[in-house]
């Protein structure tokens, strides 16, 4: 007799940036608080590309193809970027599943792409076990936008 | 911008019906307590503007090229500011 222990939930997606993508239930993230402003888009997958490299991934809402984030690891830019929660907050999010999440930080790429700024005072938080992710406001005092493309000393 | 001084327990009004007022001070914290009609939308400014920049974030549609120069050069630059540990020190 074939027992299946998971039930398997493969779908197809339209996204904003690969056309159509099958994606599993098991890799769907759920933002138990949501990204500001996009309260009403709570699922998620995560996508990257191989020439791009993993610093930079696209979170894609599974619930509307032409939404999508990118999202780059602030450590990437900011080698020292390890912001600290409230012990309140920290709890709150361990509640709801997030143990141990990753940081990464929302980017705004315009068509000048050197003027790239990424949010590293709203955080979006993904805890890669339990799939569970969050958008939070650090009490710490950092940029909401802070450059991608830190500007070297005597370049113009 | 109007600035007042105000102390612990003392308000002050705006327009009609909204209240300001100081219910704690510690260290660099201040703690204010509002009193506005329901109609009256109350947003800490960091998270307005977070609002904003998620937004932006949202509608900019990049090229994926442009994303694959961008990861290339800040790896290139975090090896720089790595040997400048210093200046790296990124705490507005």
């Amino acid at each position: 007799m074939l027992v299946f222990f998971f039930e398997v939930t493969d779908m197809e997606i339209m996204t904003r940036d690969f056309g159509q993508v099958t994606i599993s239930d098991e890799g769907t993230i759920r933002f138990v608080s949501p990204i500001y402003g996009f309260e009403k888009y709570t699922e998620y997958v995560l996508l990257s590309d191989t020439n791009i490299g993993e610093s930079f991934i696209w979170l894609q809402s599974v619930q509307e193809p032409d939404l999508c984030f990118i999202l780059v690891d602030p450590r990437l830019t900011y080698p020292h970027y390890a912001p600290s929660l409230s012990e309140e907050a920290r709890q709150d999010l361990s509640r709801k599943g997030l143990n141990n999440p990753v940081y990464w930080a929302i980017a705004v790429i315009p068509q000048e792409f050197r003027k790239s700024t990424i949010n590293l005072k709203s955080p979006v938080l993904i805890d890669p076990d339990s799939k569970k992710a969050a958008q939070v406001i650090l009490d710490e005092d950092y940029p909401i936008r802070a450059p991608l493309i830190p500007q070297e000393k005597g370049e113009g | 911008m109007l600035i007042l001084t105000r102390k612990l327990g003392q308000s002050l009004i705006i327009g009609d019906g909204i209240e300001v007022s100081i219910v704690d001070v510690s260290g660099d914290k201040v703690k204010v307590g509002i009193s506005a009609p329901k109609d009256v939308k109350i947003l800490r400014s960091e998270l307005a503007e977070t609002m904003e920049v998620n937004k932006i974030a949202a509608e900019s549609r990049t090229d994926r090229s442009v994303l694959e120069l961008l990861a290339n050069r800040s790896a290139i630059l975090q090896i720089k500011a790595d040997n400048h540990l210093d200046d790296s020190k990124e705490k507005k």
